[in-house]
């Protein structure tokens, strides 16, 4: 090589050094800790600003004493190596630098709250500019900051920021803040949400004698039960201090029965908004959506939060909206300030909302009643704020007294109802009724509670964490010895049926308690009283003797709502002939856009279960939970799964974002198409207590693909109301444990062939039975599901056409596999219209 | 209910204020620093109640020592109060209750030879319930027997041979016991109970009977020390704590322990589903208290220069020998079945990883209610 071509290619590496250099100051400083110069090594560059110093001295020397022999091929490699050595070195110094400054910025943040009670709010407060605003906060900084740089976490303590001071209605100043705290990533695991606010709690010195909740905080008198401090969100942080205020808005609501329209949409961009609404003090606010446009997705992207505070803090929530509703909701505060946060953060199509708020006064939420001696409903009594869902933390009084002391007080509630209370909590509503204690429950049905006194006291107590639904009921009196009238049956819930329509095969109670303990569900037969419709009639199973309950079934009769339409007008009786298996309809259409799986395979084959064979349930579906099994589901759709609600209680559970449906699976972790979830529907009425309306719908983030449809199909919903027959054999299948006692679920698919359970000995058996659960099993145990198999299906055969009908969902037992104790199952029957409400493509 | 409960325990600062110095935890150290591998037990209340009981017949810089011992820097009119603090919890605690033994007790046994103060031993019946007791100590033999004869029949057999031998030149003998048994809030289900190991260390292994019971509980896990601790309530007001130091790391929960840590750990209880396996056990624990109570600072009442006026006129008696004996059983028995129609259908969804406690290494334990009842390390069950 000659001298020029070294020149060349010497000097763009030079320049490169020296720019990389230049640009990292602070690289080189740590350098000769990190990496000693080299010591003895000689560095023959020509006249270059050196990197480091001891190699720049020795240089010029070398240089002019030998200049032609100096650049040899043995000097080029030393060169070379040097060059990357110093390359390397400043890269790696760069890759330290950044990550340590990455991590030194992990920053906590922390929303929090408290009440002193010996300032009183001045106007001047809502000014934060004002003098008095930033002294009253200058004074809380400091007791904060005195509170936290004495305690564990102070060397990651940063700052306090106060965002807000206001009034309220217990008097005194309400003060909001921010708590930042600083430190690196990889120590982020010690620190923990309620350590931090015990430390504040712990530094409140409550005087026991003098037996109040307020107690000195560094000088300042502080209400211990008004602190709330929670773990909190950057981007909250940074919207509710930070100069971007964007579509963030104050509102002070002085005046009682004003409107105050809250109304924003956007069609692009993002809608990231504070509300904070505050009312003159004695008032609550009251928040009315009229409708929220927003992407479905369990409130991972898009939600509307209404907090009972000013600031985010998560544990002052009142509600969350995560779902687009065009129905007319409000939401009452507890005290006179109220914040809404709207988010939306990539808007698609449209985003925004329309609401409004007033200011309300408080409600007492009692009274005494004296019933009249007639029997009969006569008013109404309702939750606080009706037609408003209700706040956390309320609580009602009603006294009721009838003339007689023959009669008692009955309640009539729409769609709710009041059982014992268990020994676990009550999740809607805990009622105490004369002494005895019961737990309320939303229900989609009518239900009577009677209470055989003249004289009843009932308190209600909300026991749900957020905002409930309004509840309103009917009361009047009853005769005690005999609540239902001659001639009429007592349905479990309340109601009273005539007796007439017991064991017809009509559900007239809501709950089927007239349709058990029933010889055989008998329609009635003979000519004069047959009835031309009900569940009995033409539902393919032959109830009566002379088999009149199943013919005609298909002759065209006028239309009316009881009827089946098919395509081309003509009406019949049959009413569930929708994918039914048998084409009914002269055109074909009732059988027409079935789209679930005609069981591709022949039947090949938990408790007492064997290996399934590959591709044998191709609708069975393994959820994940951070990585591992949890339960099972089944598809229905190219993007729906159906499974059990309980798999998806709690808060970590019902985020969508830690879940993967793996479709197409035999052995666990070798699923052959696996999909993020999306969205979670956990059914409304869904109650972990009583176990009742244990069904959820999931949708995939991603649909599973066309060219896996010999692997992966969708199962059929059976039709509404579908009627099973016990001892008709159905399959259990998931990857739970194959025994009570086992840690561990199974890793091979596993199968079971179970009976379907008469009701009436499924409600003997278990007592809590509803007529949205059935039981499937064998009575000797030994064959059930487990541990692990939940949401998973219960798949039965349909012998008209061999299709494949989702009968259960895998919900709960006593133990498993014990005899005399058979699974307890979803009914899929009884949620067709809800699935289809989601799922709309599945007709 | 249980959460109410925990926040509701004023651990020692019931009758002890608190204090500069931990008496309770500093002597777990000075037990456990004597006897490193072996199971611990004692009761600190119990103890401290001795001790108090004590200070009332002891003078000058005796008495100063036993008081600072304790932690309690007390001037004359709060050492009444502290006296008559375990007056009442005495009472409170040898209340009758359901599904709960606890028999608690002081007794001094003194040498014929010692003529007892009045006041002093009436002072110690109306507040300490205790017992004086005339002994010829020259006949051990019979004196042994004597002290053991009134623990068993105190304890209704439950405590028997608390004193093993007895030097015959004793003047003075302490005896302080605690029998403690008392009925889980839920039971654990007898057929849930399994032999299993237990690892003593990583290479001596012993089969014990473990428990087992499904059930939300009290639970937290303690980074800083390495341990996860989970709270078991009694019927009744007393819960027991029991700890699982991570592997290899039981002498830093042990260094860790402190009343400011207890007081942290009820804070920071959540309540958790948990599969909790813990030994059925019986574990008691007796130690000589004037060896190691020296180390903790109360060394006079057991040497010759103890002022002893208040309990005699006697010159040169001191106390010869202290003994505290504690005894709890665990086993399943509960107030509330475990398996109670109605709780026990349970959904299908599978486990969460992690929700599994197994007490099958040594681990401590602490019974506490409003004060520590008991407090022990459990090495080998």
């Amino acid at each position: 090589m000659d001298k020029e071509n070294s020149d060349v290619s010497a000097a763009p590496a030079d320049l490169k050094i020296s720019n990389i250099s230049v640009q990292v100051v602070s690289a080189q400083k740590k350098l000769p800790v990190r990496r000693p110069p080299l010591p003895g090594r000689r560095l023959p560059l020509p006249g270059r600003r050196p990197p480091q110093r001891p190699i720049g001295k020795a240089k010029p020397k070398k240089q002019s004493k030998k200049k032609v022999p100096f650049w040899n091929v043995q000097n080029k490699i030393i060169l070379f190596t040097v060059f990357l050595f110093i390359l390397a070195v400043i890269a790696w110094t760069l890759l330290w630098l950044y990550i340590s400054k990455t991590e030194s910025k992990d920053a906590f943040y922390f929303a929090g709250m408290f009440r002193i009670t010996n300032i009183e709010f001045l106007p001047e407060y809502r000014q934060k500019e004002s003098r008095e605003f930033l002294s009253v906060s200058r004074t809380v900084q400091q007791v904060i900051n005195l509170v936290y740089t004495t305690s564990a976490f102070s060397k990651f303590y940063e700052q306090s920021v106060v965002a807000d001071v206001s009034s309220n209605n217990k008097g005194g100043l309400l003060v909001h803040f921010w708590i930042v705290f600083v430190m690196p990533r990889a120590k982020g695991h010690i620190f923990c949400e309620d350590c931090v606010a015990a430390i504040l709690k712990d530094s409140i010195q409550t005087s026991i004698i003098n037996r109040t909740s307020v107690g000195s905080l560094q000088g300042l008198a502080v209400d211990m039960d008004s602190v709330v401090l929670n773990a909190g969100l950057r981007s909250d942080y940074s919207s509710t201090i930070g100069s971007d205020k964007g579509c963030s808005q104050y509102f002070y609501a002085e005046h009682l029965s004003l409107h105050y329209p809250l109304e924003i949409s956007a069609a692009s961009g993002r809608l990231m908004c504070h509300f904070k609404l505050v009312a003159i003090v004695g008032y609550l606010i009251r928040l009315s959506i009229k409708s929220i446009q927003i992407e479905a997705d369990n409130c991972v992207t898009d939600s509307l939060t209404i907090y009972d505070s000013l600031l985010p803090i998560r544990s002052s929530i009142l509600y969350r909206i995560c779902e687009p509703t065009r129905t007319l909701m409000s939401f009452v505060s507890t005290n006179n300030l109220m914040l809404v946060t709207f988010k939306s953060p990539h808007i698609r199509r449209l985003s925004g909302i329309r609401a409004y708020f007033e200011v309300i006064p408080e409600q007492k939420c009692e009274n005494t009643v004296l019933v009249k001696d007639i029997t009969g409903f006569e008013g109404k009594i309702s939750s606080p704020y009706y037609p408003s869902y209700y706040p956390p933390k309320c609580k009602c009084t009603w006294k009721f007294q009838t003339s007689l002391s023959t009669l008692g007080i009955a309640l009539k509630f729409y769609n709710y109802s009041i059982t014992k209370k268990s020994m676990k909590g009550c999740e809607h509503g805990w009622w105490e009724i004369n002494e005895h204690m019961y737990c309320g429950s939303y229900m989609d049905h009518q239900t009577i509670f009677r209470v055989p006194s003249p004289l009843v006291h009932i308190q209600l107590q909300c026991s749900s964490r957020l905002s409930d639904k309004p509840l309103l009921a009917e009361y009047g009196s009853y005769n005690i010895s005999q609540p239902c009238p001659v001639g009429s049956f007592r349905c479990s819930s309340g109601l009273c049926v005539p007796q007439a329509q017991r064991c017809d095969g009509v559900n007239d109670c809501f709950d089927e308690s007239d349709e058990l303990f029933c010889v055989s569900p008998q329609p009635a037969c003979n000519t004069s009283s047959f009835r031309q419709h009900g569940p009995l009639i033409c539902d393919g199973f032959r109830d009566c003797e002379n088999g009149r309950d199943e013919q005609n079934c298909t002759q065209s009769i006028p239309c009316n709502n009881r009827t089946f339409k098919c395509g081309n007008d003509i009406c019949f009786r049959k009413q569930n002939a929708k994918c039914d298996g048998t084409v009914d309809c002269p055109d074909g259409s009732d059988e027409e856009g079935c789209t679930c799986s005609r069981s591709s395979s022949a039947l090949h084959r938990i408790i007492g279960g064997t290996d399934t064979l590959e591709g044998g349930w191709p609708w069975q579906v393994s959820l994940h939970f951070v990585g591992s099994a949890y339960c099972g589901a089944s598809v229905i759709s190219r993007e729906w799964l159906l499974s059990a609600a309980h798999c998806f209680h709690g808060n970590r559970l019902s985020d969508p974002t830690p879940w993967t449906a793996h479709l197409g699976m035999y052995v666990q972790g070798n699923a052959k198409f696996v999909s993020p979830v999306r969205r979670i529907v956990v059914h409304e009425y869904y109650n972990s207590q009583t176990f009742d309306y244990d069904i959820a719908l999931l949708q995939l983030s991603i649909a599973w693909p066309e060219t896996l449809k010999q692997l992966i199909q969708p199962i059929c919903i059976p039709p509404t109301g579908q009627r099973v027959r016990s001892g008709e054999k159905c399959w259990v299948t998931g990857w739970g444990r194959r025994h009570e006692a086992d840690n561990k679920g199974s890793l091979v698919l596993q199968q079971a062939e179970v009976e379907l359970i008469d009701q009436t000995l499924c409600v003997s058996t278990y007592g809590i039975i509803t007529s949205r659960m059935l039981c499937a099993g064998i009575m000797s145990g030994k064959r059930d599901a487990c541990k692990g198999d939940s949401g998973g299906p219960l798949s039965c055969r349909r012998k008209s056409d061999g299709k494949w009908i989702l009968t259960g969902i895998v919900s709960w037992g006593h133990g498993s596999g014990r005899p005399n104790f058979p699974g307890v199952y979803t009914r899929v029957s009884n949620f067709v219209p809800w699935i289809h409400k989601y799922v709309p493509s599945l007709l | 209910e249980m959460k109410k409960r925990v926040e509701d325990l004023h651990v020692g600062a019931t009758v002890a204020p608190s204090s500069r110095r931990d008496f309770t935890f500093d002597l777990y150290r000075a037990l456990a620093s004597a006897a490193p591998s072996q199971s611990i037990f004692f009761s600190p209340v119990s103890i401290s109640m001795s001790l108090a009981m004590l200070s009332l017949g002891a003078g000058s810089s005796t008495k100063m020592q036993i008081l600072e011992g304790l932690g309690l820097n007390l001037q004359k009119s709060s050492e009444k109060e502290l006296h008559r603090g375990f007056q009442q919890l005495l009472q409170e605690l040898n209340q009758p209750r359901d599904g709960f033994q606890l028999s608690l007790g002081n007794a001094l046994f003194t040498d014929l030879v010692v003529d007892l103060q009045d006041t002093f031993v009436s002072a110690m019946k109306t507040l300490y319930l205790a017992d004086t007791f005339p002994t010829n100590f020259r006949d051990s033999a019979g004196a042994m027997k004597q002290i053991n004869d009134y623990v068993a029949k105190q304890t209704k057999g439950k405590i028997v041979d608390l004193l093993k031998n007895l030097d015959s030149n004793a003047v003075v003998i302490m005896v302080n016991y605690i029998f403690f048994k008392a009925k889980w809030e839920t039971s654990f289900n007898h057929k849930g109970t399994q032999e299993q190991d237990f690892y003593v260390t990583s290479e001596t292994v012993v089969r014990v009977p473990m428990m087992s019971r499904e059930d939300q509980y009290h639970y937290l896990l303690d980074r800083n020390l390495s341990c996860r601790v989970v709270g078991v309530p009694y019927q009744g007001n007393a819960t027991a704590l029991f700890i699982l130091p991570s592997e290899g790391k039981m002498q830093q929960v042990e260094n860790g322990l402190s009343e400011k840590t207890l007081r942290k750990w009820l804070k920071m209880f959540k309540k958790r589903q948990l599969e909790l396996y813990l030994p059925k056990f019986s574990i008691e624990g007796s130690y000589q208290l004037e060896k190691v109570l020296p180390s903790l600072g109360i060394s006079n009442v057991f040497t010759s220069h103890a002022d002893l006026s208040g309990i005699s006129n006697h010159s040169n008696i001191q106390v010869s020998e202290m003994v505290h004996k504690a005894v709890v059983e665990v086993d399943e028995s509960g107030t509330r079945a475990a398996a109670a129609t109605g709780t026990i259908f349970t959904f299908r969804s599978a486990r969460l990883n992690s929700q599994r406690l197994v007490f099958n290494r040594p681990f401590l334990m602490f019974i506490v209610d409003n004060n520590i009842l008991f407090l022990g390390k459990v090495n080998r069950p």
